[in-house]
């Protein structure tokens, strides 16, 4: 097997509060290939994003990356200093928000923040930039990108604002994007569209991707492979055919038992009782365990006590539960 | 833009009219100037011919038409005290607050923005801390006190030191600036002429093709007025020293207040700018820290804070009174306070419609710049 693209080892992001640690992200582990679409799921607050921004070393103050290694092509993004990591940043790895309209700068139009890319990397400025942009323009699909080229992000739509800020992070093609949650902010026929276009690039430039979302329609829609998060661990790994017809934690399992299926009447959703806990004083054990159905079912009590592992149960199949684990005492 | 200008313009005048109509009937309710002017031994004949000469025994409406006409056709009258037209008092002493004016809000924004800055980007650091304590003490400061503190230290205390600095007054005595068009050739003084009297032949060989009944002529005086720029222009650097030395003290105190606000705005407005998503975004494409404030954060940063500084100009024209006072400068304060006192009406009415009149321009010009400095607002 090729040595994957990306691969993060034990990822800690810790937040120092006034309240006390938070850790958003507290030991993730993943890997992705060259040119495949890694999706993340999990609720809000399960550190999702922190891990993303871990990635790109954009961490906001008071938060700090305590611990891990994220090796890209091999080489540890976190060991390298402020200038070497800009120059990844934009070229080598990109990224997409969530919101669209307000990642884009208000003063500057939008052709002239395509072209500060190629300014920045590879020194091309005046005209030539600008044809570069209207290019770029012109590919994400913008009609009359000329025209566009020369419009400020307050007079766009969210849709065409994320179409400019993916032309942003393409323009160099970079070996990784990574998209935050980069259709949540759209409606539904805008983000079908986003979706469609942030695939078919991927195909033509060979880019991986790694999508962040809390919307598992998209997961099934576009990615190869999915990590689930809860509480800022990865709890289970696997690919997107295994994920939905063989969900093996009981996270996992309920986020699906969630989805409503067109046609099927119910009277109420499946819901997943209790809420995430806080990052600061989480419980001991598995984090999962308040809210975990199958433990109260299979009346398991070293959940409580003492947290799991990420463990193989098949190839391309991690699941961090006592269910599934051997060193299991009581299993 | 021409439109927007024209109508701006176009709605200016009656709030001008409006200021005037209101100075006009305030300054009546003064009281009797006879008594001020003349003293107060002034015989009750006596005074009722000043208040004849000077027109004010006619019925109040009667005197504003007139007055309205006077102004409508260029004429601001003349000072009841000191007898000579207002508009020469204009061109000789607005030339003082603009310059002192326009040197407190320079240094207000080269230090307060800074400072706001650097606050901003160590955000909990000594030096915010210490930018916000001293704002916080700059702005409660009474310009008066700070004034006559720094006279103090600077005139007194530093005495004899390379960091004395001068009081009082706007130049010297003994120094004379030339004004720039005299300098230049485009004037001659009839006192360098050495005609002899009545001799208008002489006179007329003699004369540049600027005299003084030109038209443009006051014009001319009243930037040759600006001491700071004419002596720039002209290269008199003696006097330019002197003039600049005479202007720091009274520009230091002036600037405290706008300079206060001016580095919190900027503090406070570029801590909220550096958590927008658009900063992340440009970090994210690669750019450089510098860059990343210098280009994409700054300039989102310093809109609210341009609006700010064309209000603190407004601040600027009243803290004047106060600086001109404590440093005896002959601005258009000084003047107008003078006046207030003496209950001369001419120069009361003129001088405040003109400090209107600046605020007005000024928040033209602001208005106008904000359009410049961010497209949302942009004004087609």
């Amino acid at each position: 097997m090729p040595a994957p693209l990306l691969e993060v080892q034990n990822l800690q992001t810790y937040f120092y509060t006034r309240d006390g640690v938070a850790k958003a992200v507290d030991g993730v582990s993943f890997h992705v290939n060259k040119g495949e679409v890694l999706g993340i799921v999990g609720e809000s607050g399960c550190g999702k994003s922190i891990t993303s921004l871990s990635i790109m070393r954009l961490i906001p103050k008071p938060g700090k990356i305590e611990n891990g290694k994220i090796l890209f092509n091999g080489v540890n993004l976190l060991d390298l200093n402020k200038a070497e990591i800009t120059k990844m940043r934009g070229q080598k790895i990109s990224m997409i928000f969530q919101q669209p309209t307000g990642s884009l700068n208000p003063v500057y139009m939008a052709g002239a923040q395509i072209s500060e890319v190629f300014e920045l990397h590879k020194n091309i400025k005046g005209k030539l930039g600008h044809e570069k942009a209207v290019e770029m323009l012109r590919k994400v699909g913008i009609p009359d990108p000329e025209r566009r080229a020369k419009a400020y992000p307050h007079e766009m739509s969210g849709g065409m604002a994320q179409r400019v800020m993916i032309a942003m992070a393409l323009s160099l093609q970079p070996e990784l994007l990574i998209a935050d949650e980069p259709t949540t902010a759209l409606d539904v026929t805008i983000q079908a569209q986003i979706l469609d276009l942030m695939r078919g690039l991927q195909r033509e430039l060979g880019s991986a991707i790694i999508l962040i979302t809390h919307d598992l329609g998209v997961v099934a829609e576009m990615c190869d492979r999915v990590a689930v998060m809860y509480a800022g661990q990865v709890v289970e790994e696997t690919d997107v055919r295994t994920l939905f017809r063989n969900p093996k934690h009981p996270y996992t399992q309920g986020l699906i038992g969630s989805i409503p299926i067109l046609g099927q009447v119910k009277d109420e959703l499946e819901v997943i009782p209790g809420v995430v806990p806080n990052l600061i004083n989480l419980p001991q054990g598995c984090r999962f365990a308040p809210r975990c159905k199958a433990r109260t079912e299979q009346n398991l009590t070293i959940c409580s006590e003492q947290a799991p592992q990420l463990i193989q149960i098949e190839t391309n199949h991690k699941v961090r539960c006592w269910l599934y684990d051997s060193a299991n005492p009581t299993a | 833009m021409t439109q927007y200008l024209f109508r701006r313009i176009l709605l200016s005048i009656p709030v001008l009219f409006g200021i005037l109509t209101v100075t006009f009937f305030m300054t009546r309710m003064l009281g009797d100037p006879c008594k001020a002017i003349l003293g107060e031994k002034a015989t009750q004949e006596v005074c009722d011919r000043f208040i004849k000469d000077q027109g004010l025994d006619q019925p109040i409406y009667t005197q504003f038409v007139i007055y309205v006409k006077q102004i409508v056709s260029g004429n601001f009258g003349e000072s009841i005290r000191l007898s000579r037209p207002v508009t020469t008092l204009l061109l000789e002493r607005l030339p003082t607050t603009i310059e002192l004016a326009m040197s407190a809000l320079i240094l207000a924004v080269i230090i307060g923005v800074p400072l706001g800055i650097a606050a901003a980007l160590w955000h909990n650091s000594p030096v915010d801390i210490l930018t916000t304590v001293g704002a916080n003490i700059g702005v409660s400061m009474p310009v008066f006190w700070l004034g006559l503190l720094l006279a103090f230290t600077f005139a007194i205390a530093l005495k004899d030191t390379p960091f004395q600095l001068p009081p009082a007054a706007r130049i010297s005595p003994g120094l004379q600036p030339v004004p720039f068009y005299e300098k230049w050739g485009w004037y001659v003084n009839p006192k360098d002429m050495d005609c002899p009297r009545n001799d208008t032949a002489c006179v007329d060989e003699k004369s540049s093709w600027l005299r003084e009944d030109s038209a443009l002529f006051p014009l001319f005086q009243f930037i040759g007025y600006h001491y700071i720029f004419n002596s720039f222009i002209t290269g008199d650097w003696k006097i330019f020293v002197d003039v600049v030395k005479h202007m720091i003290l009274p520009a230091f105190t002036l600037a405290t207040i706008p300079l206060s606000v001016v580095a919190r705005m900027t503090r406070s407005s570029l801590l909220e700018v550096l958590g927008k998503d658009y900063v992340r975004t440009a970090r994210a494409k690669g750019a450089r820290e510098l860059r990343v404030v210098s280009r994409h954060a700054l300039r989102n940063a310093l809109l609210p804070v341009a609006t700010i500084i064309g209000l603190q100009l407004g601040a600027l024209l009243s803290g004047a009174v106060l600086t001109e006072t404590t440093f005896n400068l002959a601005g258009v304060g000084l003047t107008l306070t003078d006046a207030i006192k003496n209950r001369d009406f001419p120069i009361i009415q003129a001088f405040t419609v003109v400090i209107a009149l600046g605020y007005m321009v000024v928040n033209l010009l602001v208005d106008v710049s904000y359009g410049f400095l961010d497209p949302r607002i942009r004004l087609d």
